[in-house]
């Protein structure tokens, strides 16, 4: 039922993930499928990402509440709420949040969210959809 | 003898159990979480179509006045409307739904050229005029004019179709609460549409929506709008009659 | 999709030094890009990548988007009551057309 998709929509990795498995079976017949054609620079890896984020710093774990359903209804659209415990006052507070994919074909997929201290204590649950999966299908 | 007795009694409760078998809303096959969010108007997507609606009812467009001229007040007007469509137009003699509704409002009382089905225009309006009946129950009229329409909808409903030779009534009379992929199948009543679709990423018609179900079991697939579909659109609103109207649903 | 609309769920008043939840669903399409179309040309990106929130002229939320964000994005968070002012939501859309909305809030 799945339309052909053209050459160009083709991911690099010969097999899916079972993630991705997963993501399609819930889709009903979603292909992924990796736009890097369309983008002149290659994505940054993860190990460059997390490096440009913490600039050198080592992180520590903890501190933080990730609420995600382990299987969703379906992956256009997964809530995702986050966490963070902080006391949020002008010496102490959260500058950042951000939501890293590393199997997504563009790892910092998702968000980066800015909190002030004027915000006091924050919760910030986005709503995204981990690694997205663009679904060619027939009409319907 | 005795096991004979045994076994027919059986199947005689069998029986009784699935014609008495209560017609659920789609709702009630929906995860938790995503009926919270259906019933949720600052999270349920689908309100950002019936703002849409809204924007569209109260604005003027060419020389025509504004549907809000002739629907003042359609919190009140219009409650309850939706749970009487499909019905027979009295001066065609056609089923119209309640899109045929709009479109024929637009074009024969507002001189406007029709919106065309699955349009976000026509999609905002349905689930615009759809949301002021949320939660009324269904009272489609099934006797006089709309009696051959039923009739229709029901032989549309019962006839298997397509290459896997399936029809409505196996899945959504004997199948209810069984997986399908990934989804569990449902009585198939549509209440919620005009519904956001997961899947779709937005909001779609009732129509939309059985077009993948034709596609599913490889059957015809009929054209927005098409007679067939509206009379099954109306013997489904006849199973539905008295559960509430969940327009604009989330599905997945 | 030219439809944009945003529905934003908050109080309208509140007391001061109240935590307040507010909750931004909009509609947009946030197309990532990369299909290929009709013509065989490549579909380019084109999301919201940016909501920036401020309250009586302070930045208090800013929310950036990828490609991973779903389509009619729902973002909900928390901020402090302080005065009355108001809120004023925008988002940046690839190639540079912004979308603005304003809400009140009254503290007492």
């Amino acid at each position: 039922m799945s339309s052909p998709i053209s050459s160009a929509c083709a991911r690099p990795e010969a097999r899916p993930s079972r993630r991705e498995v997963m993501a399609a079976g819930a889709a009903g017949f979603a292909l992924a499928i990796s736009p890097a054609a369309a983008y002149a620079a290659a994505p940054p890896t993860l190990a460059e990402l997390i490096g440009r984020i913490t600039e050198g710093a080592v992180p520590a774990r903890g501190g933080i509440v990730f609420d995600i359903p382990q299987l969703v209804e379906n992956g256009n659209s997964v809530d995702v709420a986050i966490q963070v415990e902080s006391p949020m006052t002008e010496s102490d507070h959260v500058r950042w949040i951000h939501v890293i994919a590393e199997k997504n074909p563009y790892p910092d997929m998702a968000a980066s969210i800015s909190v002030l201290a004027a915000a006091g204590p924050t919760s910030a649950p986005p709503c995204v959809s981990p690694p997205r999966k663009r679904s060619w299908r027939s009409p319907r | 003898m005795t096991t004979r007795a045994a076994l027919f009694i059986g199947l005689s409760l069998a029986a009784t159990m699935v014609s008495a078998q209560e017609i659920k809303p789609g709702s009630a096959f929906l995860s938790p979480e995503m009926l919270r969010q259906q019933s949720d108007e600052a999270r349920n997507p689908g309100f950002l179509w019936v703002e849409q609606g809204g924007e569209l009812f109260s604005r003027r467009s060419g020389g025509a006045p504004a549907c809000i001229a002739c629907h003042a007040g359609p919190e009140r007007s219009l409650k309850g409307a939706a749970t009487r469509y499909p019905q027979v137009d009295a001066a065609s003699g056609k089923l119209l739904n309640l899109e045929g509704r709009i479109e024929q409002c637009r074009t024969q009382r507002q001189n406007e050229p029709a919106f065309g089905y699955e349009s976000p225009e026509l999609l905002g309006l349905t689930a615009y005029v759809a949301s002021f009946s949320r939660g009324l129950p269904m009272a489609v009229a099934t006797e006089g004019a709309a009696k051959p329409y039923l009739e229709a909808g029901k032989a549309f409903y019962e006839r298997r179709q397509g290459q896997l030779n399936l029809s409505c009534r196996q899945c959504h009379d004997g199948l209810v609460g069984e997986k399908l992929r990934g989804d569990t199948i449902s009585h198939g009543i549509g209440t919620g549409y005009p519904a956001y679709r997961l899947e779709w990423n937005g909001v779609g018609s009732l129509h939309r929506r059985l077009r993948a179900c034709s596609l599913g079991v490889r059957a015809t697939q009929f054209d927005y709008g098409a007679p067939d579909y509206l009379a099954l659109e109306l013997y489904l609103a006849a199973r539905a009659k008295g559960l509430p109207l969940e327009s604009p649903g989330l599905r997945r | 999709m030219s439809t944009f609309n945003a529905r934003i769920t908050m109080p309208a008043e509140a007391k001061a030094g109240e935590i307040i939840e507010i909750r931004v669903l909009v509609r947009h399409p946030m197309d990532r890009g990369g299909q290929v179309d009709a013509e065989g040309r490549i579909v380019p990106r084109k999301i919201l990548n940016r909501l920036t929130v401020t309250y009586a002229g302070e930045p208090v939320f800013r929310f950036d988007m990828h490609t991973g964000i779903s389509a009619n994005p729902f973002v909900s968070f928390t901020t402090r009551a302080v005065e009355t002012g108001d809120l004023l939501f925008e988002w940046r859309e690839d190639g540079g057309v912004v979308f603005t909305r304003t809400a009140r809030l009254v503290v007492t």
